[in-house]
């Protein structure tokens, strides 16, 4: 049976297909203006490697930012349920999911049906988010994708206090000025989104194991820096973006089963 | 020379920090009771045979309690709670809170919740000075006094009670003087040290604080400390700072490096902390004759913008600005502050009238002054030497 | 011209009008017919709320500014016209107004902190477009903020400010009892002289009757709203109800309300007619409002069959009035609210509402700006979760739509709603 879960996200849009509870395979592009053209032609993309036909698709279940806009979806379900749905799949003894997506990040308390218990979210501003970060390297001249790698270099200890995206740029720009260096300055940020990170967990009763999502969990920088603040157990999937999708496509798996 | 003697005393001010860092976490003398609020009657702690001892954890990032109260909350408040969930000190043992603001109730609710096995008072308070106020702030005194009796196994006799109020007099006696040599003599200390010397006293057990400020007094008046000349005051545009809790000193610092002369902080660590002593009089007084001026005194004191009475408050900074010349005033409130948020757009509007000019900054409490806040004050301080 | 002047043209010819009670007749009758279709209720509320700006302009009694948490039964007593600065804000974020005048609020350095129905107030003071107080009585139950935005009412206006301070412990021995009575009874003699008349025990039979006679049918609409499927949204019931809930207790017009809304309450009941056509979640709201300006919440909750079947601001915490002993009956009233005190009074207050309502799950109405409520929510939501039952912190602003995020708002009530399935 073939089912397909999209994330639609506010940075990348995400298409996983699923056969048989197997993921045959899946695709990554940029969101784009057109959100629901480019959804489209990336679980195009994503048929075209696995040599399927959108008409062999049983179920296609949406998730994420813009989950709405996607008309040939069957149905659309939140990023929090698919994110649980996802981490447990992936991870049985996942008992805590935390996302770090692109314009926002949540914690979510799971049993072990990949049920969700609780969850927060954070506020509405971009803080500890992946755009968060993107600014950030931005300032410092740095690519997103080397982020990580650079701030484990790191050999002092720098405190940002700024978590607004605003703000923190100028300290940023300003701790440049004063020749403090760029993998320091980068220690400092990802300390700086694990705190802030660490204290909304905290809301829930944290529990492991924590399994990293979303786009900000390849930045092997963050993933060191959250170890640290939450002191807990922490799994990393292979492909942690794509995790929204695959919930969103096991999910699609269930209602087809429920159908037949 | 002159500067040293200075020093020792600042030195002595450390040595002191030492003293009550001692009692937080080794055996103090006394055992040691928190208090949050200014309302809060430190007799009452004294006469209980309490070390009294401000909670200001300037050194507790508020957002360490944001899974516990939300982050649109009181910074101060929350840093209170962060250090209350460390349990590390002694100090965190015991804790009045008074009922200032919806922050202080809500603080009283979430350490009730997640500081287990501590002591914890919430003293209601009025929001006026009317007598009806009064009576009722009276009865509320009576039923702490009895609530740490019982608690304790303690008495707070008449006798107990009045020999408090002789030592919170001296504070408030020295501080006052101090205030005033601050303000109008030409003494070289700065506005960061006066707040220190200050807050000092809000956690050192009060004897010894109020014998090492009656020498740090004798020593200043004496003319040899008398270092600033005519014309090092009359160029420095002259400033009152006013807000609720003064987290960072270097604010003071920035004002004073900037060209400014800081001559009057109306904040809850500063010059509101105290007001003239109580009259006691010859005659030996009963306990509730004793409680009704404790209470006539904290609810006639410089109030704080949690009291509904935006006259008195006014009329007090109109009396400050015209005794001490101040040019310009600076706001500096914690984010989330009700009550001053309220208060700020009428008086600001009323100085501007008065053409005073103004700056209204916010804190985030325990945080590092930023390169913008230091570029505003600059600039503040370069439109007050063209008033 | 100059813009200048335009300006002040405008602006003057807006506060003639905005101060001319036929501006509010023609209002009113405009109103009715653009809301023909909607309830009966409905359409009542539209009278008062009109009749309260016109009687406001015309000043045959002394008008009073007074919040929502001074017994409005104390205000009809005093033979007073009062005006809910805060209840208008909620009608004016309703209609789209809000941020214009939240934005005259801030250009006096308000802050955005600052909960958004007292800067839609201030702005609708700053801007001087409405019948002006001759005194204002506010409690400083509950929130810090509307007792200081009161006071600074009574400086913009140049009038006196009655605070009815509140006291913490509602206290067996009744001495805090006995500081609201005092207080109270001060009030009332003060405003004698104002008005130059004498308070009337006539008067006060009058309206104490009329207001317990509004809370016997209150009562019966909350007992009727047990009834499965929801009779009545709560998004209605902190709307216009909500109005007269607060303004109406001690009027003729208010009991009439009450006692229709019964009447289309009961006839849902029988009819077994929910609010939305499949009920699969029973939801609790806590805080006294929701966001009134244009939203997609309730959708977002329809869409997901989540319905709003009670919220804690209707619950009636207070015993009938008696006329004979008037203010210690006002100052009981006020001591048993729920929200002043430790924050355990409020819990069990929600758990009794949870387990009446048969309620499935908890929605915290964060406002921003909001100290009060927003300070307890961590606590109730820990207790709720030992007892299974699961509580969503929705943040948002009742007033201020800027801070209001569609996207992020959809996608955390249907992952709450999801959860619960």
């Amino acid at each position: 049976m073939l089912v397909a879960g999209l994330d639609v996200g506010s940075l990348t849009i995400k298409a996983v297909v699923l056969e048989d509870n197997t993921i045959k395979d899946f695709t990554i592009i940029p969101t784009g203006a057109e959100i629901n053209k480019l959804t489209k032609d990336c679980l195009e993309l994503t048929l075209k490697k696995t040599g399927d036909y959108f008409k062999d698709l049983k179920i296609i279940v949406a998730t994420g930012y813009g989950r709405i806009s996607i008309p040939f979806a069957d149905k659309s379900i939140t990023e929090i349920t698919c994110h649980a749905l996802g981490a447990n799949w992936l991870n049985p003894d996942t008992r805590t999911v935390i996302d770090i997506g692109g314009q926002d990040s949540k914690v979510i308390s799971v049993d072990k049906e990949g049920r969700v218990v609780d969850f927060v979210m954070n506020d509405k501003c971009a803080a500890g988010t992946g755009r968060f970060l993107e600014v950030m390297a931005q300032a410092l001249g740095v690519k997103t994708e080397d982020l990580g790698k650079e701030s484990l270099k790191s050999r002092r200890k720098i405190n940002i206090s700024s978590m607004c995206t605003v703000f923190a740029e100028s300290e940023v720009i300003s701790l440049i000025a004063e020749g403090c260096a760029k993998e320091d300055i980068l220690r400092g940020l990802h300390e700086a989104i694990a705190n802030r990170i660490g204290s909304m967990a905290n809301r829930l009763r944290l529990e492991n194991t924590i399994t990293l999502t979303g786009g900000v969990a390849k930045n092997t920088g963050m993933v060191q820096a959250l170890k640290k603040r939450l002191k807990a157990k922490v799994y990393v999937p292979p492909e942690p973006q794509i995790v929204g999708a695959l919930g969103a496509a096991l999910a699609a798996q269930k209602m087809a089963g429920n159908n037949i | 020379m002159k500067k040293i003697m200075k020093r020792e005393w600042l030195d002595f001010i450390k040595q002191q920090e030492g003293i009550i860092a001692l009692a937080a976490h080794k055996k103090p003398k006394k055992p040691i009771m928190s208090w949050v609020c200014t309302y809060t009657p430190l007799e009452i702690i004294i006469a209980a045979g309490f070390y009294p001892y401000r909670l200001l954890p300037a050194h507790i990032d508020p957002s360490l309690a944001n899974s516990y109260l939300d982050s649109n909350f009181c910074p101060y408040v929350r840093s209170c709670l962060g250090e209350g969930l460390t349990k590390k000190s002694a100090y965190l043992d015991n804790l009045i809170i008074g009922n200032s603001c919806d922050a202080m109730r809500r603080l009283y609710d979430a350490w009730r919740h997640y500081v287990p096995g501590s002591f914890i008072y919430l003293l209601d308070l009025p929001r006026n000075n009317s007598p009806k106020a009064l009576e009722y702030y009276q009865y509320n005194l009576q039923r702490l006094i009895e609530e740490l009796e019982s608690r304790f196994a303690i008495k707070i006799s008449e006798d107990l009670l009045y020999q408090a109020i002789l030592v919170s007099n001296k504070t408030r006696k020295l501080l006052t003087e101090l205030s005033h040599l601050y303000a109008k003599e030409r003494i070289s200390i700065s506005a960061t040290e006066f707040l220190q010397i200050i807050q000092e006293g809000m956690i050192s057990p009060p004897e010894e604080y109020n014998i090492f400020l009656g020498k740090f007094l004798d020593d200043l008046k004496k003319e040899e400390n008398i270092l600033l000349t005519d014309s090092q005051i009359k160029d420095r545009p002259k400033v009152l700072i006013s807000g609720t809790v003064m987290d960072n000193l270097e604010i003071a610092r920035v004002i004073e490096d900037c060209g400014g002369k800081v001559v009057f902080v109306d904040m809850c660590t500063g010059e509101r902390y105290f007001s003239e002593p109580i009259t006691l009089g010859e005659t030996k007084r009963s306990r509730s004759d004793l409680l009704r001026l404790i209470a006539e005194y904290y609810l006639n004191k410089v109030p704080c913008p949690r009291m509904v009475n935006l006259e008195k408050r006014w009329t007090y900074l109109l009396k400050v600005i015209k005794d001490y010349e101040v040019k310009g005033v600076i706001f500096y409130n914690l984010k989330f502050c009700d009550t001053s948020m309220f208060e700020l757009p009428v008086i600001r509007e009323r100085l501007q009238k008065s053409g005073i000019p103004t700056l209204c900054l916010e804190g985030e409490f325990a945080s590092a002054i930023s390169g913008g806040l230091k570029t505003r004050i600059q600039a503040f301080m370069e439109v007050l030497e063209f008033v | 011209m100059s813009d200048d002047f335009n300006d002040d043209f405008k602006s003057g010819l807006i506060k003639k009008i905005a101060k001319n009670s036929h501006i509010y007749e023609l209002g009113n009758r405009g109103a009715r017919i653009y809301f023909r279709k909607s309830s009966k209720s409905f359409k009542l509320w539209l009278d008062f709320l009109f009749y309260q700006l016109k009687e406001a302009g015309k000043r045959k009694r002394p008008v009073v500014w007074t919040n929502i948490y001074t017994p409005s039964e104390l205000i009809y007593s005093l033979d007073l016209f009062p005006i809910y600065p805060e209840l208008i804000s909620g009608v004016l974020a309703s209609v789209g107004l809000a941020n214009y005048f939240i934005e005259t609020a801030e250009s006096k350095f308000y802050s955005t902190d600052l909960c958004s129905f007292y800067r839609v107030a201030a702005g609708l003071v700053l801007k001087d477009w409405f019948p002006a107080p001759d005194l204002i009585i506010s409690s400083a139950q509950l929130c810090d903020g509307s007792t200081k935005f009161f006071h600074n009412l009574s400086k913009y206006y140049n009038c006196e400010h009655y605070l009815i301070d509140s006291p913490y412990y509602d206290d067996e021995e009744a001495n805090s009892h006995r500081y609201l009575v005092a207080q109270l009874k001060e009030i009332a003699s003060k405003v004698d002289k104002i008005t130059g008349r004498r308070l009337s025990q006539e008067r006060i039979n009058y309206v104490f009757n009329l207001a317990n006679q509004t809370r016997e049918d209150i009562l019966k609409i909350n007992e009727l709203r047990e009834n499965i499927p929801s009779p009545l949204s709560g998004w209605d019931a902190m709307a216009y109800i909500l109005y007269m809930f607060f303004s109406s207790l001690g009027t003729k017009k208010g009991w009439e309300f009450y006692q229709t809304l019964v009447q289309e309450v009961k006839e849902k009941v029988d009819l077994k007619r929910g609010a939305i056509r499949e009920e699969k979640h029973r939801l609790l709201w806590l805080h006294q409002i929701r966001p009134y300006y244009p939203n997609e919440i309730i959708q977002n909750l329809q869409e997901n069959k989540g319905v709003i079947s009670f919220e804690e601001v209707s619950q009636v915490y207070w015993g009938a009035l008696n006329p004979q002993r008037p203010w210690e009956s006002l100052a009981q009233k006020m001591a048993a609210n729920f929200g002043v005190g430790p924050i355990e009074r409020r819990i069990k207050v929600i758990y009794d509402l949870v387990k009446k309502y048969k309620i499935d799950g908890v929605i915290h109405f964060s406002q921003r700006g909001c100290r009060q409520s927003c300070g307890g929510a961590y606590i109730i939501k820990d207790f709720l979760q030992e007892k299974g039952i699961p509580m969503l912190l929705l943040d948002g602003d009742g007033a201020d739509s800027r801070n209001y995020s569609k996207g992020q708002t959809r996608t955390r009530i249907e992952a709450f709603l999801e959860m619960l399935s």
